[in-house]
């Protein structure tokens, strides 16, 4: 048949014998299904009676190669072909011949309107990749089609009797591909910056969380060490189901995958559970459990995709891991590299202070035309040497012990008698530093040991605990417990903290604390110890906590010697060595007391060490007087009686150090003007920056020329009495400003009078009044004027005049306070008596009292006077005040020119003027006169 | 016309009142910033004459608040130190500054802004 035949004979009803309607009459299941289908019992009736281009469509839609139903009526009687039957699924082949609102009920209600709409002969319908929500006999399923709905009239039929016809195309493996893939793409790209496998499984669940239409729940599973899986980050876009059973369901799982290293997945209740092998650097590392989202099928692509994502997450926590690991070595070697840094200053620092005594005479002797070293310093040098020689030899000696160990020499020694010599020199040192050393020191015989690693165990501790132990107590203890030797060292030291604890045995590590910052060494003693216990096949504890001293504890295998072997041993020079370097040098050689006022500047040296100590003194001698402290902290007691004009101080001591001492002076108002030089051996410019951001003034490095030492003081000298003289004079404009406000007021007044005077219109009455105003204001200028000429001559340093003679005080009291209104002469106290006094600067003196009263306190101002004791020729005058109000509240009307004429005015009268304030009197003066014969 | 003098020193009062009321004017006095400010609550004046410090309060303030409520009465600040104010301070109060020395030319400065 041609096509035209076919067209023509679908158009046409059937034969009547039975074979097969023209329509029907082609390959295909659907088209098989249709011919055998009862019509008749549908609302469409036998396909020889539908009308014929009812008939030309249905044949059109069984022979397309593309899904197609079409719908009849407004029943949506459904006639589908070959392609259509997934979209179907199970509905098939139950759905042909049926409604389709009753086939796909689960999404009528989306597109049941639209339909209805198409029917009626509107216009055709198309959408691409739509999501539905299909139940196609698997449970609800997650699918996207493209498709279109075009209206189908039917000859000679009213509209809105024909049909739909439907040609769709399924979408939904190539949009949930796109959507995983982008997952994929997402998980690399926000993960990629992960810096350890932590971070990278946090961001992971994140990127997973979003992908809410494939995945539900998520959870990573970290392998510990002992093969335990610990659940760690996840994720949950729905509420999860927590019930015992299901998580029994997930701890299986993953048990499973882990165990077999394999994609694992199991059907539970509320969809799939899977669970994905992670690896990292070709180690099993975690398991990671994911429960997809029940509306997506497990199939082939859902199982690769899923592979994916572990192979991803896998590459995600390796990189991750390595970039941890490279993370790691990195800090460890800036660790490292800080220790050494740490150690190359504080090596430095103890070379320089050595060096700095050698120098320094040296120096000085060298810039004399003919150098002479006197024996003193000859001494000294001499000493500064040695010192360099032990840390040099000390240095060497570990430096040494680096590239080659030395061997152990095991003889049979008589280990208690060595402690007790090796221990001696450290009593010593610490009566010396005001400590109380207790050795306790068992017979453990003779035994089999290396005495040179013994000696280092010994000293090296004993040494510790007595330099880190400010005051208090050191015990020192020897004893043999059964096999073992047991030598502790216990101290009521600073301490160590938790976390300093396991460094120290460390090389070159030293505890730094606001205690003691300083204390000489370089760091390899304790180090030192952990090598030779460790050599002698012992053990070394330490207990201890900030603050709380330490207890060192070896304990040393005991190794019976054959008796009478024993060599003799001799205590080493290296214990009173380094005996002699643990404790503070011998107290300052300077005091208080000792200061002359020669009008030379004082400078205060600081330095824990003697030599230093004496040669900044012996520098600055040509600058003036010099008063030394070993630290900070004897610095301000000598500060607490003297006022110096300059410090020089060292940054690094015991108890006090140098950026504290300057700290705690920049806060005392009596010292925070005074100019401070630091003075240290470390190396580097990060000492010098903190000196001068605490507040010195300049900074000189050890060692240093006397020259140099010398220029620096004397330039920071200059400095800071420029500065005062420019805060004098700031000083004496203001008061001259002052001076001039307070002439105003009494000048405008009286030049207001005269004014009035001078003009008609105004009454008698009036310019008598204004005659008595100008006067008194006269005389008040009067004495503003001579006050200010008499603080001329005490600025110009020379001598008030006064003249005296005796007058009665109660008169003088009373012409003195004649117009100041409520000040009260206390009679009880106040008897008859003649001063010898200037009258006119007594009065004047009062005056000002009674005006500083009023205006200090808060209620009367009252004035007495008593005679001293029988034989005592003085008087004195208290003017007095009730409360005390703030400086600010307090009228701001007088400069202190006042009470400074009045103090140099009593002087100049053999009197003197205190002032104070007592718990009734706020506010008191007392003026002292002298009584007349 | 009628002149507020606002000032805490009682001479000062006594000679500026009697300068000012010789020409023919009403003086009303006050001792303090808060108590000028009070009174210019009940009253208004054709010019005010005002000391700067005079506690509680000062003329700066007095007249701060008045041009706050849009009071544009002309103000001289007769101070004891003027160089001590601010000067762009004073011109946004939109005062007169003149030096407490200058009373003879007061009365003539008071008479100008009260446009006698």
């Amino acid at each position: 048949m041609t096509e035209d035949d076919t067209m023509a004979a679908m158009s046409s009803p059937p034969a009547v014998d039975g074979s097969r309607d023209p329509i029907f009459a082609c390959s295909g299941e659907m088209a098989e299904r249709c011919a055998s289908f009862d019509w008749a019992s549908t609302p469409l009736g036998e396909p020889s009676t539908w009308p014929a281009s009812m008939r030309a469509v249905v044949g059109m839609v069984l022979r397309s190669r593309f899904p197609m139903t079409v719908t009849w009526g407004d029943e949506f009687v459904m006639i589908y072909n070959d392609g259509y039957i997934p979209t179907l699924g199970a509905k098939h082949p139950g759905a042909l011949g049926s409604d389709l609102p009753h086939q796909f009920a689960e999404i009528w209600d989306e597109i049941g309107p639209r339909q209805r709409a198409v029917l009626a002969g509107g216009e055709s319908e198309s959408d691409e990749d739509v999501p539905f929500v299909l139940e196609r006999g698997s449970g609800p399923e997650e699918t996207f089609y493209t498709f279109c709905w075009s209206h189908v009239s039917l000859d000679g039929q009213a509209p809105g009797l024909g049909g739909v016809l439907t040609v769709l195309t399924e979408r939904t493996g190539e949009v949930v591909g796109a959507r995983r893939l982008a997952l994929l793409n997402a998980l690399a790209m926000r993960t990629a910056a992960s810096a350890d496998p932590d971070e990278a499984l946090e961001r992971t669940m994140h990127v997973l969380a979003e992908a809410r239409d494939d995945l539900v729940h998520g959870s990573y599973y970290v392998a510990e060490a002992n093969d335990r899986l610990t659940r760690g980050p996840g994720f949950d876009t729905t509420t999860r189901d927590d019930s015992e059973q299901a998580r029994d369901g997930a701890r299986r799982l993953v048990e499973t995958c882990w165990t077999t290293g394999e994609l694992t997945e199991e059907r539970w209740d509320s969809g799939y559970g899977v669970a994905l092998p992670v690896r990292a650097s070709g180690r099993r590392v975690g398991v990671l459990l994911l429960e997809l989202h029940p509306l997506r099928p497990l199939d082939g692509a859902h199982r690769q995709w899923l592979g994916l994502v572990g192979d991803q997450v896998s590459q995600v926590v390796g990189t991750a891991a390595s970039r941890a690991d490279e993370q790691a070595r990195v800090e460890a070697l800036a660790q490292l590299d800080a220790a050494k840094s740490e150690f190359l200053s504080t090596v430095s620092h103890e070379l320089r202070t050595p060096l700095t005594l050698l120098l320094g005479p040296l120096d000085d002797a060298l810039a004399d035309p003919e150098p002479t070293l006197s024996s003193v310093q000859v001494a000294s040098m001499h000493q500064s040497a040695h010192r360099l020689l032990r840390l040099v030899n000390g240095l060497l000696d570990a430096a040494q012990r680096d590239v080659e160990p030395r061997p152990t020499r095991i003889e049979p020694v008589a280990v208690s008698a060595l402690t007790r010599d090796l221990v001696l020199p450290f009593e010593v040192a610490a009566l010396r530093g005001g400590l109380t050393l207790t050795t306790t020191v068992d017979e453990v015989g003779v035994l089999s040991i290396d005495p040179a690693l013994w000696e280092s165990i010994v000293i090296n501790l004993t040494a510790n605990a007595v330099k880190y132990t400010p005051s208090g107590w050191v015990e020192v203890e020897l004893d043999a417990d059964g096999e073992h030797l047991r030598f502790v060292v216990r101290d009521s030291g600073i301490g160590i903290s938790q976390a300093d604890q396991s460094r120290i045995f460390d090389r070159f590590q030293r505890i730094e604390t606001d205690t003691s910052v300083s204390v000489e060494g370089t760091g390899l003693g304790l180090a030192v110890v952990a090598e030779s216990v460790r050599a002698l096949g012992g053990t070394i504890e330490v207990d201890s906590a900030p603050g709380e001293g330490s207890v060192f504890t070896v304990r040393l295998p005991r190794l019976v010697a054959a008796p009478g072997e024993e060599t003799e041993q001799r205590s080493t020079i290296a214990a009173e060595v380094l005996a002699r370097d643990v404790t503070a040098p011998d107290a300052g050689e300077g005091s208080a007391e000792a200061m002359p006022d020669d009008g030379r500047p004082r400078v205060l040296v600081v330095d824990d060490n003697e030599g230093i100590r004496g040669r900044v003194a012996g520098v600055l001698a040509d600058l003036g007087s010099t008063v030394t402290a070993r630290d900070g902290i004897e610095a301000l007691e000598i500060l607490t009686d003297l006022q110096v004009d300059l410090v020089v101080t060292d940054m690094t001591m015991p108890r006090l150090n140098g950026l504290g001492l300057i700290s705690r002076l920049r806060a005392d108002p009596r010292h925070s003007g005074v100019p401070v030089i630091a003075l240290s051996a470390r190396a580097g410019t990060d000492a010098a920056t903190s000196a001068l951001a605490a507040g010195a003034d300049d900074y000189v490095t050890k060692p240093f020329t006397s020259e140099e030492l010398l220029a620096r003081c004397r330039s920071t000298l200059e400095l800071t009495r420029l500065r005062t003289e420019h805060a004098a004079t700031a000083a004496r404009a203001a008061m001259l400003a002052e001076f001039s406000h307070d002439l105003q007021t009494p000048m405008s007044v009286v030049m207001s009078a005269l004014e009035m005077l001078s003009l008609p219109g105004v009454d008698d009455d009036a310019r008598a009044d204004a005659v008595v105003r100008a006067r008194d204001r006269m005389v008040v200028l009067d004495r503003l004027v001579r006050q200010f000429l008499d603080g001329s001559r005490i600025a110009a340093g020379l001598p008030l005049l006064a003249v005296t003679a005796s007058v009665d005080l109660h008169d003088l009291v009373r012409r003195a306070l004649l117009d100041q209104r409520g000040v009260v002469v206390d009679p009880e106290e106040s008897g008859p008596v003649r001063v010898l006094c200037d009258p006119r600067r007594t009065e004047q003196i009062l005056r000002t009292l009674a005006v500083r009263a009023r205006d200090g306190g808060d209620g009367p101002v009252g004035v007495r006077w008593t005679t001293s004791a029988p034989g005592a020729d003085g008087v004195d005058v208290e003017v007095y005040a009730a409360g005390s109000r703030q400086p600010s509240q307090a009228p701001a009307q007088h400069n202190d020119l006042d009470l400074l004429v009045s103090g140099a005015a009593a002087a100049a009268q053999g009197g003197t003027l205190s002032l104070g304030s007592t718990p009734q009197h706020d506010t008191r003066f007392v003026l002292r006169l002298t009584e007349a014969d | 016309m009628n002149v507020l003098v606002a000032d805490d020193d009682e001479d000062i009062r006594f000679v500026v009142s009697a300068l000012l009321s010789r020409r023919g004017w009403s003086v009303t006095t006050t001792t303090s910033g808060k108590e000028t400010l009070a009174t210019l609550r009940g009253a208004s004046f054709d010019v005010l004459v005002l000391d700067q410090n005079m506690p509680p309060g000062s003329g700066l303030e007095v007249a701060d608040d008045l041009r706050a409520r849009g009071d544009q009465t002309p103000i001289v600040l007769f101070t004891g130190f003027s160089a001590t104010l601010d000067r762009a301070r004073t011109e946004s109060a939109g005062v007169v500054v003149m030096e407490k020395t200058d009373v003879t030319t007061l009365a003539d400065e008071v008479a100008a802004l009260g446009g006698v």
